[in-house]
Formats: structure tokens, sequence, C-alpha cells
């Protein structure tokens, strides 16, 4: 940093300085990824993976998702008031397990269409035709998460109507 | 804000210097905050595809299109060939389990915490043994966990053999000539790779062979339904 030396003492030149602190500011605000709680749950420890994935097309845009956080003990986050927990198969003729698994799926359907109609109300909002947008369900689930659990999900959002269904993971290829 | 007025008589106007003293303090005010708020989440992607539209009225049982895939059957050995979808003979499928496929069967053994575990057996089911029980039994096509040092060398000695059945799929050599790509009517290829996993297998693991799939070069992998 330069400095001269006036009649009233040394003045530093600050100027390089402000410069590089206002590069760094912006470098930080062009980064900065101001994402809704529900995709950004740090409770959720993502799978990490490398994976090639091909890049965002066209087709792409004009998606809707709506997000869904599975902790590693198969509770779902942030999906109404309600901690909802997905059922764990015991053994092969489990009656609980299907008892439980029905009201699950009934409670999720009903939450994955109320938030559906929403969409649609957005994206005609955005007048968007009929079939311009898709909406689908971006699964979060955490590595520990019991295979069934994330199966279970993907199964409800496959019935429910949805249009595509998502898998967040950490790419480390990126 | 206070101006210091120049002191040399023969210049006009204001000297502005002293205004950055405040200026470099906001500006390192926002940048703490930005620093602090700073999350490098950038890497997070998403894996998935379309979904057919099914209609609410139809059996929850019934096949459909796309990625989840239900149409796997539990047992392919027990339905009549007639009635097996002919993809099927052409899918390969990675299984992960607990328990040894050599001496499979039994009921599920119940797991004692709520989290999920890890696989001890991969096992390949190439097109060709996926309805023959004894050559799906192959040595070469069951990779024992406890026999790695690290699970990465399982999964990169999964993604090499996927990457020798993927170029023996796709690749043919005629007369002597070079060896190009297979292709069927429409120019694609179809071989795809199914992932069924036990039920309490942990999502990390399915998420793996996944990628070592992806990255053997298929790009049909889908997932079925958790074995029982």
């Amino acid at each position: 940093m330069s400095a001269s030396v006036s009649e009233d003492g040394v003045d530093v030149n600050l100027t390089p300085l402000l410069d590089l602190v206002l590069q760094l500011i912006m470098f930080f605000m062009i980064t900065l990824r101001l994402v809704q709680y529900e995709q950004s749950n740090e409770e959720i420890a993502l799978p990490e993976t490398q994976l090639s994935l091909p890049a965002e097309d066209e087709k792409k845009k004009n998606r809707f998702p709506v997000w869904v956080n599975l902790d590693y003990e198969g509770n779902i986050i942030g999906l109404g008031k309600e901690v909802l927990t997905v059922p764990i198969k015991r053994h092969i003729e489990d009656a609980d397990y299907e008892k439980t698994r029905a009201v699950l799926r009934d409670k999720i359907e009903s939450y994955f269409k109320e938030k559906k109609t929403d969409i649609d109300r957005q994206a005609r909002v955005m007048k968007l035709n009929e079939g311009e947008w898709k909406v689908g369900v971006v699964i979060r689930a955490d590595r520990r998460t019991r295979y069934e659990q994330v199966w279970t999900i993907m199964d409800v959002v496959q019935e429910a109507n949805f249009d595509f269904w998502q898998l967040s993971v950490l790419n480390l290829e990126g | 804000m206070r101006h210091k007025k120049n002191k040399d008589p023969g210049s006009k106007g204001v000297n502005l210097s002293i205004i950055v003293v405040p200026m470099l303090d906001m500006s390192f005010q926002l940048l703490s905050f930005f620093i602090m708020v700073y999350s490098p989440n950038a890497a997070e992607e998403f894996i998935g595809g379309e979904l057919g539209r099914t209609k609410a009225a139809a059996p929850k049982d019934a096949a459909v299109a796309g990625p989840l895939d239900k149409s796997m059957p539990k047992d392919p050995t027990k339905i009549p060939i007639k009635d097996i979808d002919p993809k099927l003979e052409q899918s390969f499928t990675v299984v992960l389990t607990t328990v040894d496929p050599r001496s499979k069967g039994g009921a599920i053994k119940p797991s004692a915490t709520r989290e999920g575990e890890k696989p001890n057996f991969i096992q390949i089911k190439s097109p060709a043994n996926a309805l023959d029980k004894e050559a799906s039994r192959d040595a070469d096509n069951l990779l024992d966990m406890a026999t790695f040092v690290k699970e990465d060398l399982a999964f990169k000695t999964l993604e090499a053999t996927l990457r020798k059945y993927h170029r023996e799929i796709t690749m043919t050599k005629e007369k002597g000539e070079a060896k190009t790509e297979k292709k069927d009517e429409v120019g694609a290829i179809k071989t795809a790779i199914r992932i069924e996993a036990d039920r309490g297998i942990q999502f990390n693991y399915v998420i793996q062979v996944f990628a070592a799939c992806k990255r053997a070069g298929f790009d049909d992998v889908t997932f079925t339904t958790p074995l029982d």
C-alpha cells in the first residue's frame, strides 16, 4: 500500500484497499444463493458422489418443484406442522406397516396436491399455457436414510400425478 | 458528511479523500455479512427424470413408464416366459443386499436402528442370466464388500465391470472392421440397468451404485421396488 508524507503526517492511500474490498463484496453477492429454508436444510447430509450430469436444457425451464426433506430417521421435515415418519417394514406381512403407510400416503398426497394447486395458479399468473410447465418433487434425503423410506416417497409422488421427481445429491465432480 | 477543504490555495474544489474512511467501514461490514452468510452449496445437483402421467383410478401395482420401474417382478423365475416384459431380458440388474445371494431366503432381518445399513454384497445380474438362477451365481458378478479395504474400491470395481459389459453391448466387430456402436432402429441403445436393494440399505449406497452405472456409460438407470 502506498503512503505519502504530507505536512500533517503520513497519508495512507486507501483506494486500492477499497477496490479490493468492493470486489470481494461483488464476488460474495454474485455467488450467494438466497434459497428457502426447505431447500437448504443443513440437518440433511446429502449423499456425495461423482456424477456427470447433463447440463440443464431449455426444456427444463418452467419446472416447479415441491421440496421434501427426509432425515436419517425417516422423518419428513417441513411438511406442514406435523412431523411425519415414513414407516419401516418389520416383516413380510406387516399389517401395522401397511396401515401406517396408507395414512402417510393420504397425508403426503393431500399436501402435494395442495402445493400442486398453488403452483398451477402461479403458472397461470405467469401466463404460461397449459402444458408449458411441470410440477415435480425434489427429495432431499439424508445419506443414512433407509432405501425403503426414500422409495415410499417416490412411490407416493408417482401416484400423486406429478410430472417429475428428483433426488438431491452433492456432486463432487462439479 | 464533512468534507475537508483543500488547503492548497492554488486549486479549487473539495478534497474527497476523507470520505473514503466511512465508505471503507461500510464496505467491511458488508463484506463480513456476506462472508457469514456464504454457503458454498453450489455442488448440490439433482438426479431423476420424468414420470408417466398415471390415472388416479389405475391400480397401484400396475406397470408404469418412467424411472420408477415397478414392472420388475420380485422373482422373475416364477413368471411364465410369455408374460415377461421383453425389456427385462435386455436389462442388467444390480442388487444391493446384506444377505449372501448364494444363500438368500427367509424373513426380513429386523434392523436395530432406524438408520440404514451397509450392503454386504453387490451382485450384477446380466441380461443373459437374469432368468437363470445358476448363472446368476457367477462369482465374477458378486462383489463381497468385506473383501475391499475401502468402500470406494468396491464401487470402482463395479464401475469397471459395468463398463466392460457396456462395451460388449454397444460395440460390435464385424469382418475385421473397427468396432462400431450397435444401435437399434431409432438410433438408441436400450440396455438399461435396474437397481434393487434391500429395504434397510442406506440410501447413500443406492446412489453410489447409480453413479457407478452412469459413469460406466449406461443412460437408462432405474430404481425398483425394495426387496422383501
